[in-house]
């Protein structure tokens, strides 16, 4: 390591959720190593331009915050510093001489307990608190030439560290785990059985899991949710299980968690909880990336698109993907294949061709007639009676006073259909009550068919 | 001690100069040319008889830069005609609701993604729907559109109150006539 680095120490109070913070860093910086079950290593001299310390503290401190652990904060010129510093609950670094000698066991071993490495530094605390010295600063005071002789190999290099010297201290590197997930055991708390409590607690299962993801730089697309109930006679499933496939990726606990409310109210309202929850699981199965970049403080944009993917994921988890869709136009001869549904990725659509065939339209009138505004799924069959026309159907039946009859406009095409080609005579039917229709006729027969309303 | 008649010629003379003083509220407005004063935002405009989608393409004509969210729980309108009405098509989200028209309208509203939401039914709508409707719409500052299918769909009176605006189609001569216009 370079010796030009600063450190960040986060100690962590019980060395809970120790992995799983410091998979969030990685926001930060790249450059990350755990002591195992105590705390996380951050170096963060390469990311000042960046962060300064002070935002880097706020940071850790919400961090923690929303992990629901304490911990300390300490940044030195070295890791064993920076974790003393932590220790005393001194994150900016005290002098040398407010460090007491215990304070050698971290420099001797920061990232890792080393029990045969902490009794041989203990053997030298004892002999140096014989000697009279009290703190490190006295320590450093001692020539070197005197350490190789009073003092081991250990006393020369802790010295060489101290003095901030080029050492051979290997940084280990952290990997976080290959898939996220959050677990929670809810024995604590009483009469989770209903949805309002549930989502509370499964609100900081998706807060932790959005947090790591953003560390990694991915954005979810699929994901899991596991409940698992207190097991009585009676309870018939003991774990509810629910997955979740997102039409775009979702990187933000506001887009997840209404989401995660409508599945849960809707099956709870078919079948509800039999018993409380005692385990809840939350796993992230599938990502991509996803950049979180700084925030536009001159536009919404990526505001605007967490929004966006956000209300098509609940739009097509309660109707379905082939229900919410941009429209297109196609090229064909009929009138129902006119246009094509379409997926909209994004609320900001660059100008496609649709743009260019509005601009290309604009100002001019198209050489055929006006289209109507509705158009049915499927032609209704319609009689003709005198001068009414009847549609009866099995679920209604219409009837239409004709007032003016303009037309035909013949739609005919697709010959290589056969039997089924195009072949319509269009005419615009104006009513008694003021409704105009959209007929046709086949020709070289009576049939007439209702297709639309200019509404 | 002042008398009973001087205390009510001194209030009145005071709400006489409040009135003065307060301008009253009114909505930002879209420009419209079928209607004087536009169309109002943050409310509910329902438009009623033969013609009303055609009005409403014809205000999104005047009005190209909204974004719109079209919902219906019957799919009929035809993107065809909406683009022969020179209305950019990738402006209009569609949305076939089916029974869930009313929940997609308050996911719409709550996104803050649109301008306009146009929405057409079938059944009637009672009291409780339209008023929720009425509060979602302003918080989102939306203009939104009721269309319903036909007069009986439409909201009974006692229960339209939340609708700020109410045109109707003239089935003669395809006119406008307003029959409600509040704030």
């Amino acid at each position: 390591m370079e010796m030009n680095m600063r450190v960040l120490c986060v100690l962590i109070e019980g060395g809970k959720c120790l992995h799983e913070i410091a998979e969030c860093c990685y926001r930060w910086t790249p450059q990350i190593a755990l002591r195992e079950g105590e705390a996380i290593f951050l170096e963060v001299g390469s990311c000042q331009r960046i962060y300064n310390e002070e935002t880097l503290f706020l940071k850790i401190k919400a961090l923690l915050k929303r992990f629901g652990v304490r911990g300390r904060v300490g940044i030195g010129d070295d890791p064993a510093l920076s974790l003393c510093y932590a220790r005393l609950g001194e994150p900016r670094g005290v002098p040398l001489r407010e460090l007491p000698l215990q304070a050698l066991y971290d420099v001797a071993s920061p990232f890792k307990k080393d029990k045969a490495l902490f009794k041989e530094t203990e053997q030298l605390v004892a002999v140096l608190q014989k000697l009279g010295l009290r703190n490190l600063e006295e320590f450093l005071k001692l020539s070197p030439s005197s350490l190789s002789s009073r003092f081991s190999d250990l006393g020369i290099e802790l010295h060489r560290r101290l003095k901030g010297s080029r050492t051979s201290l290997l940084w280990p590197s952290y990997i976080p785990p290959e898939k996220i997930e959050e677990k929670m055991n809810l024995d604590d708390f009483e009469n989770c059985q209903t949805l309002e409590p549930l989502l509370f607690l499964i609100k900081n299962l998706v807060t932790r899991s959005m947090a790591r993801l953003a560390g990694r730089s991915e954005r979810v697309t699929r994901f899991e949710l596991e409940l698992e109930l207190e097991k009585h006679s009676f309870v018939k499933t003991a774990r509810r299980h629910w997955s979740f496939s997102l039409p775009l990726p979702q990187g933000s606990v506001s887009s997840l968690l209404p989401l995660i409310h409508e599945r849960l109210q809707t099956d709870f309202q078919r079948q509800p909880l039999d018993s409380c929850v005692r385990h809840m699981k939350l796993s992230i199965v599938e990502t991509v990336p996803g950049q979180y970049g700084q925030k536009n403080f001159f536009n919404k944009r990526e505001e605007e698109q967490e929004a966006w993917n956000s209300l098509m994921a609940r739009l097509c988890q309660k109707l379905g993907k082939e229900h919410t869709f941009v429209a297109s136009p196609t090229e064909g001869y009929r009138p129902e294949s006119g246009w094509k549904k379409s997926w909209p990725e994004s609320h900001q659509v660059e100008k496609t061709k649709d743009e260019a065939l509005h601009a290309t339209l604009n100002g001019i009138e198209l050489p055929f007639p006006q289209r109507p505004l509705r158009l049915l799924k499927a032609p209704v069959p319609l009689f003709k009676v005198q001068n009414t026309l009847i549609q009866s159907s099995e679920n209604e039946s219409k009837r239409w006073e004709i007032h003016n009859w303009d037309g035909p406009e013949r739609l005919q095409g697709e010959w290589w259909s056969g039997a089924d080609a195009l072949k319509r005579d269009y005419f615009r039917v104006g009513t008694e009550t003021g409704e105009e229709l959209w007929i046709f006729r086949i020709p070289d027969s009576d049939k007439l068919f209702l297709h639309g309303y200019f509404d | 001690m002042s008398s009973p008649s001087s205390s009510a010629v001194v209030l009145e003379g005071l709400r006489s100069l409040i009135k003065s003083v307060e301008k009253p509220l009114l909505r930002e407005r879209y420009p419209f040319t079928s209607t004087p004063l536009g169309i109002p935002k943050g409310c509910l405009i329902e438009i009623v008889g033969p013609g009303k989608t055609e009005t409403v393409a014809q205000f999104l004509r005047e009005n190209p830069n909204l974004r719109v969210a079209w919902i219906e729980d019957a799919f009929t309108i035809y993107p065809c005609a909406i683009m022969q009405r020179k209305i950019r098509l990738h402006q209009v989200l569609f949305i076939e609701a089916k029974q869930e028209n009313f929940w997609a309208a308050s996911q719409v509203l709550r996104s803050g993604l649109f301008e306009i939401v146009v929405m057409s039914f079938q059944k009637q709508i009672n009291e409780k729907v339209v008023r929720r409707l009425q509060l979602e719409t302003e918080k989102a500052n939306v203009s939104f559109f009721l269309l319903p299918e036909n007069e009986n769909c439409s909201p009974v009176p006692s229960a339209s109150w939340p609708i700020s605006m109410k045109l109707k189609m003239n089935a003669t001569n395809r006119g406008i006539s307003i029959l409600r216009e509040r704030g």
